[in-house]
């Protein structure tokens, strides 16, 4: 349990959550023009993240491709109010790159099921104006992260590596490692919403 | 693991850096306790922002094309999983909508119609005495069926005696072989009897997998059953 009073809750987007059901629910209903939108508008988002992690085209595409699908699969359990169908769908792509990532290793993927939520009622940083406000906010907490808080994101997020593989990389104790990526992050939620 | 060592593994959990063991143990441990809620959605929050640190990147015109393509085939397949009949064993003969056996063809014509492949009704609704170019044995160790395609409606239909549901948490895919190299046709419904649009012209074997729910981009195990096509 953390040991300071809780941040406050970033405040959800109710245009945005509106959007998403009605994007949920044409999903639902197998409408083909909801999965192109959903597509048109997060398609080189999620290309760039499976891109980030891989560094391949080929393999990039595919997942996307699935991931797409995938979303469209769960759109009948999935709930707007527990996360954005933006995060859901960048989860899944994570997901997936990180698995043929470490397949590619020669380790055996993770196999979490793309259905399995991380948490149920995280805040999401959704209700930025635009993507590019977004990314231009974190970027910018991201710099101001310590040089080892920032590299523990690069390592594991974008880099596959489990914590630790993080920590043998770095040749620091796992328990370093541990605090290292959870400060991190942290620091970076606080960042952004105070931001 | 005791809430304490749970809870100095939340970050890597959230960001998917640990391996399969620690991660089932702690999302069984989750499921039940309710004390890292707190923690885990203000760490998953910060988690959702990073892929914007990513550069967005335009894929090639032909991924959009490719994911309408898997959509449309799954939503046909689904659409016609359930027929009110069993598949005859040789349909190479019978032709279309002049035998009862295939009045669930018409329905799915019909479907088919919704989703604006218009074409597939015209001809469905026509007799060809060789609408099945392609009629082979589906076999593997658990697995006994028949596999019937036709190259003019792009369709292949497989009919299987008890088959068996995949592992938990995994799915059947199904998969064409062109020039040794896999291509997904989609992931299965868990029926005996399948209708799903595939062109499966040019491709030397038709196999189904065993993957992870969702399916996977290449098959990550050997096929749980095959069929020569050629």
């Amino acid at each position: 349990m953390p040991n300071s009073p809780p941040d406050p809750p970033i405040a959800p987007s109710r245009s945005i959550d509106i959007e998403d059901a009605r994007l949920l629910d044409r999903l639902r209903r197998n409408e083909r023009d909801a999965l192109a939108a959903m597509y048109d508008a997060y398609g080189r988002m999620a290309y760039g993240l499976a891109y980030r992690v891989l560094g391949e085209a080929g393999d990039a595409e595919d997942i996307v491709q699935e991931s797409f699908l995938s979303v469209w699969r769960q759109a009948e359990r999935l709930d707007p109010a527990r996360g954005s169908v933006r995060s859901l769908l960048m989860t899944i792509v994570h997901r997936r790159s990180i698995d043929v990532l470490r397949r590619r290793r020669g380790r055996p993927e993770r196999a979490l099921d793309d259905a399995q939520p991380i948490a149920s009622s995280a805040p999401d940083p959704v209700e930025f104006a635009s993507q590019a406000e977004e990314r231009e906010r974190i970027q910018g907490a991201m710099k101001e992260l310590p040089p080892e808080q920032r590299a523990a994101i690069e390592l594991t997020y974008f880099g596959g590596l489990t914590i630790a593989e993080m920590a043998t990389r770095e040749q620091i104790p796992l328990g370093t490692a541990k605090s290292r990526l959870r400060l991190a992050l942290e620091r970076l939620r606080k960042a952004l919403v105070t931001a | 693991m005791n809430c304490e060592e749970i809870n100095e593994l939340l970050a890597a959990y959230a960001v998917d850096a640990l391996d399969r063991s620690d991660t089932r143990t702690i999302g069984d441990h989750l499921s039940t306790c309710r004390k890292h809620d707190e923690t885990l959605a203000g760490l998953t929050s910060a988690v959702w922002s990073l892929p914007a640190l990513a550069e967005e990147r335009d894929p090639s015109p032909e991924l959009r094309a490719r994911l309408l393509g898997a959509f449309d085939a799954e939503v046909a397949a689904q659409a016609v999983t359930t027929p009110p009949r069993a598949i005859p064993r040789e349909p190479a003969t019978v032709p279309f909508v002049r035998r009862s056996a295939f009045a669930w063809l018409a329905a799915a014509a019909l479907f088919l119609v919704v989703v604006g492949l218009t074409t597939w009704n015209v001809v469905l609704q026509t007799s060809d005495e060789d609408a099945w170019t392609v009629s082979a044995d589906l076999t593997g160790a658990n697995i006994d069926g028949h596999l019937w395609y036709s190259d003019g409606l792009q369709l292949a239909v497989l009919s299987m005696e008890e088959m068996p549901a995949a592992d938990s948490g995994r799915v059947y895919q199904a998969w064409g072989i062109y020039d040794g190299r896999p291509v997904s046709l989609g992931v299965m419904p868990h029926e005996d009897t399948i209708a799903m649009k595939a062109d499966l012209a040019g491709a030397s074997t038709f196999a189904i997998t065993e993957e992870p729910a969702g399916g996977s981009p290449q098959p990550t195990g050997d096929p749980v059953a095959v069929a020569e096509l050629g």
